[in-house]
């Protein structure tokens, strides 16, 4: 009723008039929350990870003089490039064999629940397993696994694909109820074969959904700590964010060599967030509203 | 044309079996034995044997894990609504006719991809270090001392959980937000209604369903609260902070306290799941009546 | 679409051989032991160490780790079954719960075991039953009060305290002097343990643990005058008693700002790390009012194990043998300011010798904690002593929640047995 009213007035020429009016007041708060509650703590961790231990007297201001060799120093004493080479696996394997078998998982799922008690199974079965959280399968997966050799980069990356399916179907599912049957029908009768209808047909379609669960693995494995903690004990095998918690113990009060190492885990992912910023942006947030 | 039809029936098969098996080998299977060895006292390695509810009996009298349920819940319900009242905030100011919107937005949700434990590492650093230098130049005095040595040590834990979580859900209320049409926003404007009553009863109503998503994830993520702990406290000062998750990872590897660990993860699971599911049905059925 | 197969192939394979690449060059040919520390503040002195055995042994690579809260990492691992070859770790109550796992091997007859010093293997003993040797002590450490000689001057001290009183009236002094007399690093809980050790090991006599365990006593009986003791000194520290950290009061007395910290010679190097001329010296904590009857605290701070299941049997022996012969040892405690658990080898430092003697006369006591049950945390209870005092709460409450606490916890921590 109220939208009606609303629309027989001239809206266009009405919002034009509106979107005049910024709200500076408003802009300037917006502003200055940001900068100090989230890019302060930004700020002081640049800023100390370039000074040097005797430029430490005033924490906040900039530093006299770049030191760049607390970042060559941490770069070696954390041993950077193998922790770096082992995130970059488990990240990069996990999305790659994340979005197709998922996908197919979430595409049986919604096509065959309706006359299949076996689907509708297997769809609260993981649903339920959502409410199982890491935390709690922990003590008998530690065993369990190393039982089997797979406390490694390897095997970490398995349990990373294994354990995304609940919350990543979910995602897909909402996203492929959407699609249209007439498209699939289509292709069978040119001749594919069913594989070939969700790879040729679906699975491009998938493409915004691909890119929230791609993100969201990401973040997800880039920076999970708790099970590289209970499962990598090889530092040859250890994750970046697990080597910040080993090494930190040897930091010792070199605050700016910490913070240097600090830096250089989180550089990567600054990087991919500014270059990809409303792609993330908006995937994240289909990630929860679907 | 029969081996087509085979294939249709046997494809959806294909694609779901063998995850379902790799997830029940590797996910459900050990929570099974996780609920087994919980009647046990398997010390993680050895022999066992069973103890009937021992372990429960202990995890339900023992004083330390039941403060660590206390310090989670209240954690976790302060947590909670701070997040959703604050982030819900920052949401309506980024909704708002402002400049630089898009570079405020990603500003404000840049927290959200970095990782929690070294946000905790450089807190710890804020809180022990450039907070009680400034308070002493400054001569103040709850400012010159480490909140992280106190009793209140779990604020300092609390603000940096608000700090870090509050992006996602506000980028959640924000797309909530802007799928209220402007212009019934305007027409209320018009006949003359304050900024709280458009508020509660045009936009609220209209991102319910995003508040019952917020509420949902906040809770559960809150309850299961470990990295920031782990890096700015390690569940000190004396067992203050020591969270549930906490405490399962630094007791449950200690020897014979496996099986107790193993109930307290089995509680654990019970009580998220309840929390979940009753959240779930009392605001689902908030959203409809409002709807 | 296929373009992205391919690129996404391709890139995989990458990705899986480099993964790969350091497993294949471990493999070739060099037989690989791992060697686990649960401590971290000897990692430099390990690799200086390391270096030189790898290049006498070029058929052996020695990985060395060394994560934070080594303990309970050590612990996950007894979970996985995945022991490390070599373990260097204290002979405290991790070492207990290894030895109940029943996965390292005995020692005694490997021609190593009669370096050691008969006080520490004897010691080492007493925490599990039956008559092997399951650890091959490196280095013993021994408690104490590490002091700014150059301080103690300024306020006119000239004689390290030998009685308790002694110890409180010095103390005063240095207040008077406007200088901070105490850093307390309680934000790292186990830095209190170097306190009470110190007061609870002096007070009891050794047998309480194992009264205690069978209920025949408790701490609310024994405990209150220990308790009282550290009371005593909290008032010496800095106001913010639970905010500072490890690191950070190290550092605070590198500058200078503080004239002590009661805990052990591993601070030390610590402290040289920060200052290379810090003018520090130790003396022992002069708990009782009885000069004659004060004991240094001393205890096997690092032992070597082996793994039972160890595949590199041989190698583990050589690095073992390697790390405990004389020459090596000496380096070690030089590094680290330890003292020397292998016949023959000597400390002369002159930051120890307050300690020395009397660790050399057999003057000592061993740590209470050693003998605590795992999962008691002592040091919890005693950060929150602390954080009682920081609220005002009266003396008297504190100890008496203190106390309590410490029955209450040690019950639900000895269940075990």
């Amino acid at each position: 009723m109220m939208e009606e009213k609303v629309m027989t007035q001239n809206p266009l020429k009405k919002r034009r008039k509106m979107n005049r009016h910024v709200n500076w007041t408003l802009t300037a708060v917006m502003a200055v929350l940001a900068i100090f509650f989230i890019m302060i703590p930004l700020y002081i961790t640049v800023v100390t990870s370039l000074k040097a231990p005797s430029d430490m007297n005033n924490l906040l201001a900039l530093p006299h003089k770049m030191r760049w060799a607390n970042f060559s120093d941490a770069w070696q004493m954390t041993d950077f490039p193998i922790k770096f080479r082992n995130t970059a696996f488990i990240t990069f394997v996990t999305i790659v064999f994340t979005l197709p078998l998922h996908s197919a998982i979430a595409y049986a799922i919604v096509r065959n629940r309706e006359h299949s008690k076996f689907f509708t199974g297997i769809y609260y079965y993981f649903l339920s397993a959502m409410f199982i959280p890491f935390n709690v399968v922990m003590l008998p997966l530690v065993s369990q696994v190393s039982r089997w050799h797979m406390d490694n980069v390897f095997g970490i990356t398995v349990l990373y694909i294994v354990f995304g399916i609940p919350m990543n179907i979910f995602l897909y599912a909402g996203f492929i109820k959407k699609i249209p049957l007439a498209l699939e029908e289509s292709a069978v009768m040119d001749g594919a074969t069913p594989f070939q209808v969700f790879y040729k047909v679906i699975f491009p379609m998938l493409m915004p959904m691909h890119a929230t669960v791609a993100i969201l693995s990401f973040i997800w494995t880039w920076n999970d700590f708790l099970m590289p903690l209970v499962l990598l004990s090889d530092p040859n095998q250890q994750t970046l964010q697990l080597s910040q918690y080993v090494f930190q113990g040897q930091f010792s009060t070199q605050y700016n060599l910490a913070f240097a190492s600090y830096m250089l885990v989180l550089i990567p992912v600054l990087i991919i967030y500014v270059i990809f910023q409303k792609w993330i942006i908006a995937g994240v947030t289909d990630g929860a509203v679907k | 044309m029969v081996k087509s039809r085979s294939s249709v029936k046997i494809t959806p098969y294909l694609m779901t079996v063998p995850m379902v098996v790799l997830f029940f080998i590797l996910h459900t299977y050990p929570f099974l034995k996780g609920v087994f060895y919980s009647f046990t006292n398997w010390r993680g390695y050895g022999g066992w044997k069973f103890v009937g509810l021992k372990n429960y009996l202990y995890v339900f009298t023992n004083a330390e894990v039941t403060h660590s349920y206390l310090f989670t819940l209240k954690f976790a319900i302060f947590a909670t609504v701070l997040v959703n009242v604050l982030s819900l905030a920052i949401a309506l100011g980024l909704n708002g006719k402002i400049k630089f919107k898009n570079t405020l937005k990603a500003v404000y949700f840049l927290p959200y991809i970095l990782g929690t434990l070294i946000i905790g590492f450089v807190f710890n650093f804020i809180f022990g270090t450039i907070l009680p230098d400034i308070g002493q130049s400054l001569h103040i005095g709850f400012l010159s001392e480490n909140i992280l040595g106190g009793a209140h040590a779990w604020l300092g834990i609390l603000f940096v959980t608000v700090w870090q979580s509050m992006a996602f859900n506000t980028l959640i209320y924000l797309s909530g937000l802007q799928t209220v049409d402007t212009e019934i926003y305007e027409a209320a404007e018009l006949d003359g209604t304050t900024p709280w009553q458009r508020f509660y009863k045009i936009t609220f109503p209209l991102i319910a369903p995003f508040f019952t998503i917020n509420l949902v994830l906040s809770v559960k993520n809150f309850l299961m609260v470990f990295d920031q702990i782990i890096a700015m406290t390690n569940g000190g000062p004396g067992n203050l902070t020591t969270s549930i998750s906490v405490l399962i990872y630094k007791r449950g590897f200690q020897g014979a306290q496996f099986a107790v660990q193993s109930a307290n993860a089995v509680v654990l699971f019970i009580v998220i799941a309840s929390i979940s599911l009753f959240q779930l049905r009392v605001l689902e059925k908030r959203e409809e009546k409002i709807q | 679409m296929k373009k992205i197969l391919t690129i996404t192939a391709t890139l995989l394979a990458g990705l899986a051989l480099a993964a790969c690449s350091s497993n294949k060059s471990a493999s070739s040919g060099k037989k690989t032991v791992e060697f686990y520390s649960t401590k971290q503040e000897n990692v430099s002195t390990y690799k200086g160490l390391i270096k030189e055995f790898e290049s006498k042994n070029k058929d052996i690579k020695v990985k060395l780790v060394a994560p934070a809260d080594g303990g309970t990492v050590l612990k996950t691992r007894l979970t996985k079954n995945d022991i490390p070859d070599v373990l260097a770790m204290g002979g405290d109550f991790n070492f207990v719960d290894v030895t109940k796992a029943d996965v390292l091997a005995d020692l005694s007859d490997r021609p190593y075991a009669k370096r050691a010093l008969p006080a520490y293997t004897k010691m080492l003993k007493q925490y599990y039953s039956g008559n092997k040797m399951l650890g091959m002590p490196l280095a013993a450490n021994v408690s104490g009060v590490m002091y700014n000689k150059d301080l103690f001057k300024r306020a006119g001290i000239n004689k390290t305290p030998e009685t308790w009183d002694e110890f409180i009236q010095d103390m005063k002094q240095l207040q008077s002097k406007g200088i901070q007399p105490l850093a307390f690093p309680f934000k790292d809980s186990w830095t209190a343990m170097g306190i009470w050790n110190q007061i609870a090991g002096n007070e009891l006599p050794a047998s309480f643990i194992g009264k205690r365990k069978d209920n025949k006593t408790s701490f609310q009986k024994t405990h209150k005058e220990s308790a009282e003791k550290f009371a005593q000194l909290l008032p010496f520290g800095q106001k913010d008693i639970v905010g500072l950290s490890y690191n950070d009061s190290n550092k605070l007395f590198a500058q200078g700002k503080v004239a002590m910290l009661i805990n052990g010679n591993f601070v030390i190097p610590e402290l040289v790390k920060n200052n290379k001329d810090i003018n520090v010296s130790m003396f022992k904590l002069p708990v009782s009012s009885d000069a004659a009857k004060n004991k240094v605290t001393s205890g096997v701070d690092v032992l070597l194990a082996k793994s039972k299941q160890t595949k590199n049997n041989a190698a583990c022996d050589k690095l073992i043998s390697f790390l405990t012969d004389k020459e090596n040892e000496k380096k070690y405690i030089d590094e680290q300011f330890a003292l020397p658990t292998v016949k023959g080898v000597e400390q002369s430092n002159a930051r120890l010798a307050g300690v020395v003697a009397d660790a050399q006369a057999g003057n000592i006591v061993d740590y209470p904690d050693h003998l605590y049950p795992s999962g008691f945390d002592m040091a919890g209870l005693l950060q929150q002593f602390a954080l009682n005092y920081k609220d005002g709460m009266k003396t008297s409450e504190i100890i008496n929640t203190f106390l309590k606490n410490a029955d209450n916890k040690f019950d639900s921590a000895n269940v075990e047995e």
